[in-house]
């Protein structure tokens, strides 16, 4: 019973005063940033990363932890009442969300997003603590030969799953290594690729691509636009009917089981999920002709499966070591900042934390159920807010987030060209994630690269030649020749075209 | 101007040449640093390999997307783009020594000219609550270091 001795460790942490009121802070902004379209999750960590160095480890990750599944909540509002995706994983969540809300069952839809989020958060929270361990376990076998081809795989998964082009991903991957291994490298003294700008050393901060891409780059597309007339559809009864709930069972279950094994794959997390859920009801439905017009499994499984997926996305970064996404690398750049490195350890060396950030995740969605729910009018109000008054305010924050990280102009102007940079991509094409995943894995790539073929005397057949190695090239290369498939081309176009 | 907007339309040649653009730097970036060898890599060896990449993928997409013509050309709205990037760095240039309040407000003020939707009236308030936010809560409450006034 190792396992409940756990959850109870990480419960004890999860209800100290400090983090049960940072936890709170954090699942209120992820909420409020989850409603609000064109402001995400990423933009709003990677800003507030540099003010979590004053918390104690365990409290900023609780917080950093709470905005991400808070976001997941809040989105879901938006998308069943003014039929816009507050945040991108919601965007299945409109297409039947919406059409409850028209006729008249806006409430129900609402309860029954929060209830397989509240579920598909628990039984996350539950896989995390049972397959955590093992996952942990095994990590801690891996060499450098098998941590290469493991990010490697993790690179593939990405590319597959990216939106557009797979060529256009995979520029976008070695760019953003490139970007990655500026500064100063483990094996020499001297600072590279920094075109002698000595503050460039320790290299291009993450937050300043985060904020750049995520944060800038959106508000000049934003602007681009005609501001969006926000109505809200109203609301009667909250209370979902005993045959609504009924129908939502199978569905959140499903969802909640598919959204939290894509939750782990790199590059998929809660996006994947909710898209992939929503196909798979509309597949296994009796009344699939209902879906689009108000079916309430067409809103119970993507809800259940973003949020399940949001939480087992921890899984990769708190085992391996190895972020798969964009809010993954935050995270790990806010336990860098605390002076933990992410990877199997974490698990034996801050065994408190780690099962505190686990038990708090549950703590945070039972408070974000009750935030959604009677609160939910208060969310509806924000809305109203209009762009012309956000916008100022969230270039205040990017500004703000970026300047304190080191306190010095250079970050800002790094943001700026970045943002600049993100919004040529944009219009070309190009998109922001792979290029975020190459950053964060292309120094631990090169690094381990290097080391397996120093120990391998340069001979590039180490890397099939082990067999977990080979298996997870295996499976990379299977993954890119499905691609090739035109029956799969087909279904990835349609699967991801909805975005 | 007719040429910029014949090239609107060619979104594949313009992303291979981007691109291509990008590996060039990258080149630049990486100048002589050692590559060493297979066995004994030197600080060069990675990031010139991946830079050659990005040339070889520029060049290729360049070339095979030339004549290709898309569905919509390229448009790029300068406005918000050139308005906001200024914001930002007027802000990192003012923070340092005029303190947070007057950089957010000058700030505030120019992004606020990034596109009409912003009602002139508007500005001095926006400006105002933030540049309170910025003093009260995230100076003197989160203890960020950064002067509040010139100094």
């Amino acid at each position: 019973m190792e396992l409940l001795s756990n959850i109870a460790m990480g419960l004890q942490v999860a209800v100290l005063p400090q983090n049960l009121l940072f936890c709170f802070v954090g699942v209120l902004l992820g909420t409020l940033i989850g409603v609000l379209p064109g402001i995400g999750a990423v933009a709003t960590m990677a800003m507030l990363l540099p003010i979590t160095f004053h918390l104690p480890p365990a409290t900023s990750l609780i917080m950093l932890a709470g905005i991400y599944y808070g976001a997941q909540y809040g989105g879901s509002t938006t998308a069943i009442l003014v039929n816009l995706p507050g945040e991108a994983n919601s965007v299945a969540t409109t297409l039947d969300g919406y059409a409850m809300a028209q006729n008249g069952r806006g409430g129900a839809a609402l309860a029954i997003a929060a209830i397989g989020s509240f579920v598909a958060g628990t039984v996350a929270t539950l896989l995390i603590s049972v397959f955590g361990p093992g996952m942990a376990a095994l990590a801690l076998k891996f060499g450098p030969v098998e941590y290469f081809s493991l990010m490697l795989l993790g690179l593939v998964c990405s590319m597959v799953l990216a939106n557009g082009s797979l060529f256009k991903a995979v520029v976008m991957i070695l760019f953003g290594m490139f970007l990655g291994l500026a500064g100063t490298d483990a094996n020499s003294p001297m600072p590279r690729l920094t075109f002698g700008v000595m503050e460039l050393a320790d290299g291009i901060d993450f937050v300043a691509i985060a904020v750049g891409l995520f944060g800038l780059t959106e508000i000049m597309l934003n602007l681009e636009q005609k501001p969006r007339e926000v109505q809200a559809v109203p609301m009667h009864e909250l209370l979902p009917t005993r045959e609504e709930l009924k129908e939502s069972f199978g569905p959140i279950l499903r969802g909640t089981l598919l959204g939290s094994v894509l939750g782990v794959l790199p590059g998929g997390g809660a996006l994947l999920a909710s898209f992939g859920a929503y196909a798979l009801e509309k597949k296994l439905s009796r009344t699939p002709e209902r879906f689009g017009k108000g079916a309430i499994a067409g809103v119970a499984a993507p809800e259940s499966a973003n949020n399940a997926g949001a939480q087992t996305s921890f899984i990769p970064l708190l085992t391996l070591g190895v972020p798969s996404n964009a809010i993954m690398a935050v995270m790990a750049g806010a336990m860098t900042i605390q002076g933990i490195v992410p990877g199997p350890q974490v698990m034996t060396e801050h065994a408190t934390l780690f099962w505190g950030m686990i038990a708090s995740m549950w703590v945070g969605n039972l408070m974000l159920v009750v935030l959604n729910l009677p609160l939910v009018g208060l969310w509806v109000k924000l809305l109203q807010v209009p762009y012309r008054l956000l916008y100022p305010a969230i270039v205040f924050f990017c500004a703000i987030g970026i300047y304190s990280i080191n306190n010095r102009a250079l970050d800002v102007y790094l943001a700026v060209g970045i943002g600049l940079l993100g919004y040529l991509m944009v219009k070309l094409g190009f998109e922001a994630t792979p290029l975020v995943l190459g950053f964060i894995l292309g120094p631990m790539m090169e690094e381990n690269f290097k080391r397996a073929m120093l120990l391998s005397g340069g001979d590039a057949q180490t890397f099939v030649e082990r067999p977990i190695s080979a298996g997870l090239l295996v499976a990379a290369a299977l993954m890119l020749a499905a691609m090739a498939l035109p029956g799969v081309k087909r279904t990835r176009a349609e699967a991801l075209k909805e975005d | 101007m007719q040429l910029l907007r014949a090239l609107a339309w060619r979104q594949d040649l313009l992303a291979g040449l981007f691109v291509l653009v990008l590996g060039l730097v990258c080149l630049a970036a990486v100048g002589d640093l050692e590559i060493g060898n297979a066995t004994e890599m030197g600080p060069g060896y990675v990031p010139r390999a991946l830079a050659w990449m990005l040339v070889a993928a520029g060049t290729g997409m360049a070339l095979t997307g030339a004549r290709r013509v898309a569905a919509e050309p390229v448009a790029i709205v300068l406005r918000p783009v050139l308005v906001l990037s200024l914001a930002v760095l007027l802000f990192g240039t003012m923070v340092d020594r005029l303190g947070i309040v007057l950089a957010v407000i000058v700030s505030t003020a120019v992004a606020s000219l990034a596109s009409n939707i912003s009602r002139r009236r508007e500005t001095p308030l926006v400006c105002a609550v933030l540049a309170a936010l910025a003093a009260l809560v995230f100076v003197k409450g989160l203890g960020l270091a950064i002067p509040i006034w010139p100094r």
